[in-house]
């Protein structure tokens, strides 16, 4: 168990890009915390600083405390599962996974009980005479995760470990490193593109975008307060609509003005809009808070409008409509499998108004 | 006058290229058009033959049949006339000249083939950690260019000698003498000349060596290293458990092309001391036997037995290649 802490942390590569700008982060010891991002976002170059891949230009990273800036990866106590696997081709999979006690100079009984423990532990006791081309790629992914715990590290550290697996078998995965995690109790650093991969694993997630840290909470609250509109239109598939909109105020009621759109603001957040009326704004609704108004459920505040659906993408549990208000700002459902849009048609669809957020448009920052 | 000739040749050179190719080309054209007269189930079968006959004529023509008369040349006396038997063996084996001239070979094999290849292998891990790679390597690899006539003449002022009390004109006398030693006549003293030979080969094979292992060793995926340093390996470590293993079966490749090309080397030997004062080698004794003393049979013995050292080389080099296939 390790307690991790990025303090201001800045990688410059020689050619001047700076991937990471400035990374305060702290990850508590048995925590789960995924790093998210788009490619290039910097979330790798983060974790290859932390394996000691990779230098820090600025800044300092502690593990329990001490500053590990110089020391190299053996000293570092960390595990790392890469995205290739990185499997050595030459040993069998025995190997693969006693390679690290074998350097550390671990007595022979000892490596042959922990490989065998760790490879029961994962299922792949049957292959340890294999070499890693002999494996299917899920199984060399068990191997890879097999030679990170057979050293019992301080802090496992993944690279996209489930991106060369198939669909079912990600899913599976997934679930799989989620119970060791809670089976090892050590911290996992976790780094993916997929938020999916991000919501459904980790106990905080960390986004990054170009570099810079957005916002580090735990899924639900990602997913319900979003600290901007990077990380509101990154987490959620599909992503949020956003529309270009302005706080106008008409009597005692307060308006969210987008377009040809009129949205009435519920009472009670009104108070803590009202200084932000008449600036430009951006309004954000999840496509799962659009109905079709025949199968929205009860208890929502629903505010209805006229919309024509484009295209109609039938998903078996849900349908995913592709709708265009009359000014042609088109935007998503997610809507009952029961619902009867048809493409071309004109339809009613009702938005959730407790479920909204609204951006600063300059500064793309929510709003309180 | 001498204007014509000269175009002469050039028009001759130009005919022998575009008759030779188009030759060749007209030639399969033709062999491709007449087996398409023939039934559709046998065209498959024939088909291959048509294209494989010219070159197995080429090849028995001047590798196998040449071979045979080699191998039966060899049992026969020095002017081919009566049989002897294995006489010429015998003798090859038991010559104190063909003793040494083994000696000579079996030690030039090892160090040539050691050296370059433990030296390439190094230089090339070496060089691939360091900004000016492309440069570093073309200057290792630039002796290769050189033919061996060529590397042997630069290495004659290498080790060009004078008398002490005169101005060494030699790279090595020069520096032995500022020294403070005596100088040293690198290819006379039978105790340095097979090595200062040997180094000649050393310094061409190195740089081949170091090309191709370290294509290899690039071959080596990053993560693969990374997870190694991960796993708590030192660079020695690294080099030694992952590298090596790794780039084995290129390493096996070019020390078997190293040591066909030792067993047959001659140039060096030839240009440099002419083989005398004990620095002959199979293949020189080889050349010395038939067209300096014209005995054929003793000469072809020797040609047979270099070539007997050859081939386990080369099924070595076959069976590897063989498995690397089934492998992939």
């Amino acid at each position: 168990m390790a307690h991790i802490v990025f303090e201001q942390v800045t990688k410059q590569y020689e050619n001047g890009f700076v991937a990471v700008k400035d990374l305060n982060l702290a990850i508590e010891a048995d925590e789960f915390l995924v790093l998210v991002g788009p490619s290039g976002c910097g979330k790798t170059t983060c974790l290859r600083m932390l394996a000691g891949l990779e230098t820090i230009s600025q800044g300092s990273i502690y593990i329990d405390g001490q500053r590990i800036n110089q020391r190299s990866p053996r000293e570092r106590d960390i595990a790392m599962v890469f995205q290739s696997y990185a499997l050595y081709p030459h040993m069998s999979v025995f190997d693969n996974m006693a390679f690290s006690l074998q350097l550390q100079g671990t007595p022979k009984a000892d490596i042959q009980q922990r490989v065998q423990a760790a490879a029961t532990q994962l299922g792949i006791e049957g292959l340890l005479d294999r070499k890693p081309k002999q494996l299917s790629g899920g199984q060399r992914q068990r191997v890879a995760v097999g030679r990170a715990i057979v050293r019992n590290p301080a802090a496992f550290l993944m690279d996209e470990p489930l991106s060369n697996l198939d669909a079912k078998l990600r899913v599976q995965a997934r679930a799989e490193l989620s119970k060791l995690h809670k089976k090892l109790g050590t911290t996992f650093v976790y780094v993916t593109h997929d938020q999916v991969e991000a919501m459904t694993m980790g106990s905080r997630i960390a986004v990054m975008n170009q570099g810079i840290l957005q916002q580090v909470d735990t899924p639900q609250n990602l997913y319900k307060r979003p600290n901007n509109m990077f990380v509101a239109g990154f987490m959620g598939s599909p992503a949020m609509n956003f529309f270009q909109a302005s706080l106008q105020p008409a009597g005692d009621q307060l308006w969210i003005e987008a377009g040809t759109l009129r949205l009435p603001v519920p009472a009670s957040v009104k108070a803590s809009l009202q200084p932000y009326l008449g600036q430009p704004l951006v309004f954000g609704i999840r496509p799962e808070n659009i109905y079709d108004p025949q199968f929205a459920p009860p208890g929502i505040n629903p505010v209805e409008l006229k919309a024509t659906v484009s295209v109609v993408e039938m998903m078996g549990h849900e349908v995913i409509v592709y709708l265009a208000l009359v000014d042609g700002h088109e935007f998503l459902a997610r809507i009952d499998p029961r619902s009867r849009f048809q493409p071309g048609q004109t339809v009613q669809v009702s938005f959730d108004m407790n479920r909204f957020h609204l951006f600063d448009r300059a500064s793309e920052q929510a709003l309180v | 006058m001498q204007d014509t000739a000269n175009l002469m040749r050039l028009l001759s050179a130009i005919a022998a290229i575009v008759l030779g190719s188009g030759g060749i080309i007209a030639l399969f054209y033709g062999a491709n058009w007449l087996v398409n007269y023939l039934p559709y189930g046998l065209r498959s079968r024939v088909l291959p033959w048509v294209y494989m006959t010219p070159a197995l004529a080429v090849l028995a023509a001047f590798l196998i049949l040449p071979t045979i008369r080699t191998l039966i040349i060899s049992f026969m006396d020095r002017r081919s006339e009566a049989f002897v038997g294995l006489d010429n063996y015998i003798f090859a084996f038991t010559n104190s000249a063909m003793l040494i001239a083994f000696r000579n070979n079996l030690l030039w094999l090892v160090l040539v083939t050691g050296i370059s290849v433990s030296l390439g292998l190094v230089i090339a891990v070496l060089v691939d950690r360091v900004p000016y790679e492309p440069l570093a390597k073309a200057l290792i690899f630039l002796p290769m260019a050189i033919s061996f006539v060529g590397a042997s003449v630069i290495w004659r002022f290498v080790y060009a000698y004078q008398p002490p009390g005169f101005e060494q004109i030699g790279l090595l006398n020069a520096i032995v003498v500022a020294l403070g030693f005596e100088p040293v006549g690198w290819l006379v003293n039978r105790t340095v000349n097979n090595f200062a030979l040997i180094a000649i080969m050393i310094w061409l094979q190195t740089g081949f060596a170091m090309v191709l292992l370290s294509s290899a060793v690039k071959g080596i995926p990053q993560d693969v290293i990374e997870a190694a340093r991960i796993d708590g390996a030192n660079e020695f470590q690294i080099f030694w458990r992952i590298t090596i293993p790794m780039i084995n079966s290129t390493i096996v490749v070019v020390s078997t092309t190293i040591i066909v090309l030792v067993l047959k080397v001659f140039d060096i030997v030839f240009v440099m001391t002419g083989g005398n004062l004990d620095t002959d080698v199979i293949a020189s004794r080889m050349i010395k036997e038939m067209f300096n003393f014209r005995n054929f049979g003793r000469g072809s013995a020797i040609a047979v037995i270099l070539l007997l050292a050859v081939i386990p080389v080369m099924v070595a080099n076959i069976r590897r290649f063989q498995q690397q296939e089934a492998n992939r």
